[in-house]
């Protein structure tokens, strides 16, 4: 039994799922490359991200089993779960056998565990279209400082690019420390280490909206009906480090 | 005055509006700043816990009224603020940019005049429209009384317009609010109905006609201010939904302001539990195919506090039940307390593929603490526990029943440490 190695990408785990589909190869496990888990009795093969492989895959997941199902695997992949990869190769080995209501299969425990990380991811990213906080820098740009639990920031940058479409953003993954940079009606995705972000890089109107915006978020609460506890079933604290409100 | 002071004012004069849906508009961004999301976006919960979408502001809260139960009517004395059209616009573009909210929510006092008053705030969304290129969300309160020209006008930019009813019966209307008429009040809202319809009906066939509040209209009730029972306020709701296409009725615990009115009951805490059923009772209204006569009748005006009322409806109805989940229809399991309609969509598509579980209940969702009594999994009872309405009362009142119960170590062991 082997356990297959790829590079970390999306791209990356469907050549993974190409090579095992058409090698037919039995194997145990598919994993990230230099996570280095020791292996017993295994040995470990590396295959490399080849795009066309991966695209056929991904073709054929649209056209077989639903476009639908392509995008659950998509987010479920960006959950960055344990195993995820060996759950999406089962997805789609049964995707491929029931075909296009595969999602409909909801008894069924691999489908139903797709569609629930799936929906996990979605439900991050709307909370965060609504949770991110962007502040202006001195050169009229917007920065945004992020730290969610899955991946979501490539998500998120489709909702600002049709949102903010004429500013200049980015929004930075602190924990993973890469960023979607926005400019020119262009998104692109770097690696960033360590921003320092000072008082001086802050345009000069910025604190007078915070100050604002502190003022507005006290003042609409009904003190009659304080309810902390709702409030933070519905904005968990560990979104609060970015919050403007709360710090 | 200070900007800060003047956000302060017309943000604690407005916090008695419960609307903050942003939800129901599609409008694109065509080269400008920002975009409508279909589903509505929260960006912040306030301490009490209730979202904050848009900015919710008055334009002024100087009132010409005295309505006895609103914080800003004139005979009271409290600070005064009017903001300008620009303050306004550019306090929405910056927050907007700075995502913290998803547009805006204006309201006002009535100065001067309706006309005027609906004028002004026309000026603003206007400005934001077609100045500053703003596509979020905006909510606009129609003023009662304000010409249905100017209201009109401002339904083109706004998503969503509102006049709020208040209080739920004419008698309570002459007694609280004496300047307002409830054909003032009426007018506008069957006039934007009206429009509204035209408009999307005119949308379904030129993909380019006009817009006019594609979010709709809302309206907001207050609750324990008079003595009109719930049968009453859910009656209404129901008309206002069915005649007027109302997007949303909004009920709003009454929150004692005014302490020197004697026309008002003085209450000791708000009724939010009432509130609370009065919600649950709208949302069997709109996606469960009640009817305001099935929740409550004249023997029964008033909604059970203690169990919501889809289970105090079922325990009303037991020769109903009990249903099999794998046979019964749409509309029957939707009269299942514990199912909603997300879960009983996952149900219905599962069971073409096979029979579904007791445990399938579980993951799609289903309350089962409340379900139990009133379905069948594969001819078989979830539940060995009986049909009696009053023990199964019993059992829905209670919160502590899921939990294990702790159990104290016997004597004996104490002894020994």
């Amino acid at each position: 039994m082997k356990v297959f190695l790829y590079d970390g990408s999306f791209e990356g785990m469907l050549s993974t799922f190409f090579h095992i589909l058409k090698s037919r190869e039995s194997f145990c496990s598919i994993e990230k490359s230099g996570l280095d888990r020791p292996v017993l009795f295994s040995e470990s093969e590396f295959i490399p991200t080849d795009n066309l492989n991966a695209q056929y895959i991904a073709k054929a997941i649209c056209s077989k089993i639903s476009v639908f199902s392509f995008q659950n695997i998509i987010y479920s992949f960006l959950s960055e779960k344990n195993r995820i990869e060996d759950l999406l190769f089962r997805y789609i080995i049964c995707g491929f056998r029931i075909g296009a209501d595969t999602d409909r299969h909801l008894s069924n425990k691999t489908v139903y565990s797709v569609n629930e990380i799936s929906r996990k991811v979605s439900f991050e990213c709307h909370k965060l279209k609504g949770l991110l906080r962007f502040s202006e820098l001195r050169d009229g740009s917007l920065y945004a400082p992020v730290e969610p639990d899955y991946n979501i920031v490539s998500i998120l940058s489709k909702h600002f690019e049709r949102r903010l479409c004429n500013e200049v953003w980015m929004i930075n993954d602190v924990k993973r420390g890469h960023a979607v940079f926005y400019r020119n009606h262009n998104l692109e995705y770097l690696e960033v280490k360590d921003i320092e972000i000072t008082k001086n890089t802050y345009s000069e109107q910025e604190s007078t909206y915070r100050q604002l915006w502190k003022a507005y978020f006290e003042s609409i609460a009904i003190r009659e009906r304080t309810n902390p506890k709702l409030q933070r079933a519905f904005m968990p604290q560990r979104y609060w480090k970015y919050l403007t409100e709360k710090n | 005055m200070d900007i800060v002071e003047k956000l302060k004012i017309l943000s604690q004069s407005a916090k008695y509006d419960a609307s903050c849906a942003s939800s129901g508009s599609e409008r694109e961004n065509s080269g400008g700043m920002g975009n409508a999301s279909c589903a509505g976006i929260c960006h912040s919960w306030a301490d009490d816990g209730r979202c904050i979408s848009l900015l919710k502001v008055l334009f002024s809260n100087q009132c010409m009224y005295d309505c006895a139960y609103c914080v800003n009517r004139k005979s009271n004395d409290v600070r005064r603020a009017s903001f300008t059209q620009e303050e306004l616009v550019q306090l929405t573009m910056n927050f907007y940019k700075r995502n913290y909210i998803e547009g805006l929510f204006l309201s006002s006092a009535v100065f001067v005049s309706p006309d005027v008053t609906m004028e002004h705030m026309l000026g603003v969304v206007k400005r934001l429209r077609e100045v500053e290129k703003f596509y979020g969300y905006i909510h606009l309160k129609a003023i009662p009384g304000a010409d249905l020209s100017i209201i009109r006008q401002a339904g083109m930019y706004a998503d969503r317009m509102s006049v709020n009813i208040e209080l739920p019966s004419e008698s309570s209307l002459k007694m609280l609010a004496p300047d307002k008429k409830k054909d003032d009040i009426l007018k506008p809202m069957v006039f934007m109905g009206k429009n509204w319809l035209e408009s999307t009906q005119e949308r379904q066939k030129y993909r380019k006609a006009p817009l006019f509040i594609p979010g709709g209209q809302s309206t907001q009730l207050i609750v324990g201010a008079t003595p009109d029972n719930d049968l009453q306020i859910i009656k209404l709701a129901e008309g206002l939904y069915k005649k007027f296409s109302m997007k949303r009725v909004y009920y709003s615990a009454y929150i004692h302001t005014n302490s020197s009115d004697d026309r008002l009951p003085v209450l000791a805490y708000p009724p939010l539990r009432r509130e609370n059923r009065l919600y649950q009772a709208d949302w069997l209204l709109r996606f469960y195919k009640f009817s305001a006569n099935e929740i409550l009748d004249s023997s029964f005006p008033y909604l059970d506090e203690e169990i919501d009322p889809k289970s105090s409806w079922a325990l009303r109805h037991m020769e109903f039940f009990p249903l099999e989940v794998n046979r019964a229809g749409y509309d029957e399991l939707l009269r299942v307390p514990g199912m909603g309609v997300k879960s009983i969509l996952k149900i219905l598509n599962a069971r073409r593929y096979g029979k579904i579980m007791p445990d399938d209940l579980k993951k799609f969702g289903v309350v089962l603490k409340r379900a139990r009594f009133f379905i069948t999994c594969n001819g078989r009872k979830i539940s060995d526990l009986c049909t009696d309405p009053f023990i199964i009362r019993a059992f829905l009142m209670s919160k502590a029943e899921n939990k294990p119960k702790k159990l104290k170590l016997p004597f004996l062991y104490e002894v020994g440490t």
